[in-house]
């Protein structure tokens, strides 16, 4: 059935616009300014239904859907949201793209290039003076446009009538009323979709070269302002100038109230943009925010883990021992599994993050922080990715995404792993323990100097990278501080389940090859046990032999030494152990042997391998947890069976490198996907390698 | 404070903005930036002849754009531009007489 069409609130022979044919739409840019309700409409328009890439050689998030534009069986039409932006003319990222995009010479990753037949600007129609600017350098491009007034119950709350079937004469293109929050109007939106049109060539919409451009811009808007007004008298193609002046008498006799008088919010912020009490309660709702990420994450990431257990446990009961069962068990299922438990984190810091900016408190807490984070050439936008960061890096860096200057959200993305997530923890805690066994005070400092350590080398990355590579003028901040309102869970759940899936199809497919090549270099290649194996475990039989009991404790002790001594050999015969061997005079300098070479090795997939992969080549013991194994860790010794593997100055700079080192893949997988550009990885990796290289160093040399 | 009317405002002399007391009414006379930053705010509605008021001074400096001219921009209280010192420095507005009291 051919959805019915409504008609248009100003037909095309009335403006003289020119229709496109509904067979032509292939794709339709939604456009609009900040905070105009543009997210939530693409939201309600694509549902679910939408992918999420980005713009080739920029960090700005493109996200398309699949909309019906057509007529029944025709073909479905791209949604593409551009950035939002205050004007097309600003020398901005977001401005580029979108002029670049209206231009036919962009395109989000792997959509072919081409001018969208069709335009949909988002204004706000509680706003829409300032909004119409916008329009206007939309329809100096001659381009099928349709203008969505949107948030038009709030208008009209705030005494705001507007005549759309006016403004659309006006325009001389489609005009439709929307509440993008409710879902009204959205069918209408689709409708004038179909039927949207080239503006009439004679309006008057001035040019963007002229001397007086902004001027000129302004006052059209004044004139299409005024034409929308109820008692401004219409505004034809024809009528500008006395539409104009129609407008300012009405203008001028507008009896409504002041208009800038205070309102609540501006009661509100006098409290939460205070530098001191602003910043307590700033501390307070992030304090809440990380802590509901963390209490309410543990049961799902729990039952995670419990399905990954159980899907191992499950293959090694089915699948014939072998490399195909050790591939999956180990490789596969372990590995993934040990990214995937991430995904309640992040589901919920992307749902918690999104309720509070949907708020309007959180461009507050921008501003309360930029304070604090500009003289690192940082804005306040980097502080929940730094934060975020504290957790995993891997939800930090993605959420840089609401940073809007794109050297600074790369300058974030590449400091962010400094900050201690929580894989550094088990590190912390081996090393800390090696260091005051039996001095907590001076542990917990050792802690707190770690995070602060991770802080500072952030901070100063951050400065660094904003003087050289990352060089460029900050930009000044100005932000539109939306009043405060009720979030759209909706619109929450949405932008949860768009970073949820990202994440997992980057579990799916780069992670899942990382996890199985560092599988097979630790596995392979298959050794014989060395002879004191075999004799342990004939001595095991013996025991048992001649023991009455059915289990008996000496010869399960002797078996289980026999586990040991036959994983500690495999780990070192391996190719990961072989590296190790190899790359060991590489770390000499810093004191470290080849058994805690092959732990900083392994470790470079993910940090919290380095407990396990240490318990294993010291001990031959995979459980870290196991009774007195750290401990047998903290006492292992070199080769010459009488220095100990951690000695304190070793200790002490294993602890600074483990601080500052890049030693998770994932997050260069992410960082390559988020930046753009694998040399960003490369970059991270390389810097972050050489500062805890040197500073680890540094410490060893200054200790020993 | 209320009244908007302009016909007083022409006699009033240039100042920073954030030489303005929290309340006080303005016209934006020029933006002292380079033409990025009096681009971004224009487009933000803080360009030449708009009216606003001073919701807070400090850092950040909060105002709310009325509207240029005689039309008024009927946010309902929703636009309020946040802007750091160092740029609010470099806004030149004329107060309003009627809201100096």
């Amino acid at each position: 059935m051919t959805p019915p069409t409504i008609p248009s609130n100003a037909p095309a022979s009335e403006t003289g616009a020119t229709e496109p044919g509904e067979a032509a739409i292939r794709r339709v840019a939604l456009l609009g300014n900040p905070n105009t309700g543009k997210t939530t409409l693409f939201n309600r328009i694509s549902g679910l239904r939408h992918k999420t890439s980005n713009f080739p050689g920029t960090t700005l998030d493109a996200r398309v859907a699949r909309v019906r534009a057509g007529a029944e069986g025709g073909r479905d039409a791209d949604l593409v949201d551009l950035p939002g932006v205050y004007s097309l003319e600003l020398d901005q990222l977001e401005s580029r793209i979108a002029r670049e995009v209206l231009a036919g010479t962009a395109a989000p990753r792997g959509e072919p290039l081409g001018a969208p037949e069709c335009v949909v600007i988002v204004t706000d129609a509680t706003n829409l003076m300032r909004n119409l600017m916008l329009v206007g350098e939309v329809l100096r491009r001659r381009l099928p446009t349709v203008v969505v007034l949107n948030m038009m119950d709030l208008a009209e709350r705030a005494g705001v009538a507007i005549d759309a079937g006016k403004l659309s004469a006006a325009l001389g293109c489609e005009v439709v009323s929307a509440i993008a929050r409710t879902g009204e109007g959205i069918d209408a939106i689709r409708r004038a979709i179909r039927s949207a049109r080239i503006p009439a060539p004679s309006q008057p919409v001035p040019g963007s070269k002229s001397e007086h451009a902004d001027e000129h811009l302004r006052e059209w808007a004044e004139t299409m302002y005024a034409a929308a007004v109820p008692g401004a008298g219409g505004a034809g193609a024809d009528g500008a100038t006395a539409a104009r002046e129609a407008g300012r008498a009405a203008g001028r006799a507008l009896s409504a109230p002041d208009n800038l008088a205070e309102t609540k919010s501006d009661k509100a912020d006098r409290v939460l943009l205070q530098p001191v009490l602003g910043l307590a309660v700033f501390a307070l709702v992030m304090t809440g925010l990380f802590y509901a990420i963390f209490s309410l994450a543990a049961l799902p990431m729990d039952l995670i883990d419990h399905v990954f257990s159980c899907g191992a446990g499950l293959a090694e009961s089915v699948l014939p021992a072998g490399a195909v069962r050790e591939l999956l068990v180990n490789g596969i299922i372990g590995g993934v599994g040990s990214t995937v438990i991430f995904l309640p984190q992040i589901c919920l810091l992307f749902f918690l993050i999104s309720l509070l900016e949907d708020t309007g408190y959180l461009a507050r807490g921008a501003f309360l922080m930029d304070r604090l984070l500009r003289p690192f050439g940082l804005p306040g936008q980097s502080f929940v990715p730094l934060l975020s960061s504290h957790a995993c890096a891997l939800p930090g860096i993605m959420s840089t995404r609401g940073i809007p200057d794109q050297k600074e959200r790369l300058t974030t993305i590449l400091v962010a792993p400094f900050m201690t997530c929580s894989a550094r923890l088990p590190v912390y805690v081996l090393l800390t323990a090696i260091l005051f066994a039996d001095k907590p005070i001076y542990a917990a400092l050792a802690f707190v100097g770690c995070y602060a350590l991770g802080i500072f080398a952030g901070v100063g990355s951050a400065l660094l990278a904003r003087r050289t590579i990352l060089r460029g003028k900050s930009r000044a901040m100005a932000m539109e501080l939306p009043s405060f309102k009720w979030p759209s869970l909706r619109s929450a759940l949405v932008t949860t389940y768009d970073r949820g899936l990202t994440f997992l199809r980057k579990a799916g497919t780069v992670i899942l090859a990382i996890c199985i090549v560092l599988w097979w270099l630790g596995a392979y290649p298959k050794v014989e046990p060395p002879a004191a194996v075999a004799e342990l475990r004939s001595q095991a039989e013996a025991r048992a032999a001649a023991s009455d009991k059915s289990e008996d404790a000496s010869a399960l002790e002797l078996g289980a030494q026999a586990d040991r001594l036959e994983a500690s050999h495999a780990k070192t015969s391996s190719f990961m152990g072989m590296i190790g061997r190899t790359v060991q005079p590489v770390f000499a300098p810093l004191g470290f042997d080849w058994q805690l070479t092959v732990g900083v090795m392994a470790s470079f997939a993910a940090r919290e391998v380095f407990v396990s992969t240490m318990a294993v080549v010291v001990t031959g013991n995979e459980d870290a947890d196991s009774d007195g194994v750290l401990e047998q860790v903290g006492s292992a010794t070199r080769d010459d069976g009488a220095t100990l593997v951690f000695t304190p100055a070793v200790s002490w700079a294993a602890l600074v490198f483990f601080v500052l080192a890049m030693q998770c893949l994932p997050t260069l997988a992410v960082t390559a996907r988020e930046a753009g550009s694998v040399r960003w990885a490369l970059l991270q990796l390389g810097w972050m390698s050489a500062v805890a290289y040197l500073s680890a160093l540094l410490v060893y040399q200054l200790m020993r | 404070m209320s009244s908007l009317e302009h016909a007083d405002l022409g006699v009033a002399a240039e100042v920073p903005l954030t030489s303005l007391r929290a309340g006080q009414t303005a016209v934006i006379a020029r933006l002292q930036m380079d033409a990025d930053d009096s681009k971004l705010l224009c487009a933000m509605g803080l360009c030449h002849r708009a009216t606003i008021r001073l919701v807070r001074l400090g850092r950040p400096c909060v105002v709310a754009v009325g509207g240029v001219d005689t039309h008024r921009c009927k946010c309902g209280g929703r636009c309020r531009i946040g802007l750091a010192w160092d740029l609010a420095n470099r806004v030149m507005v004329r107060p309003s007489a009627a809201s100096e009291g």
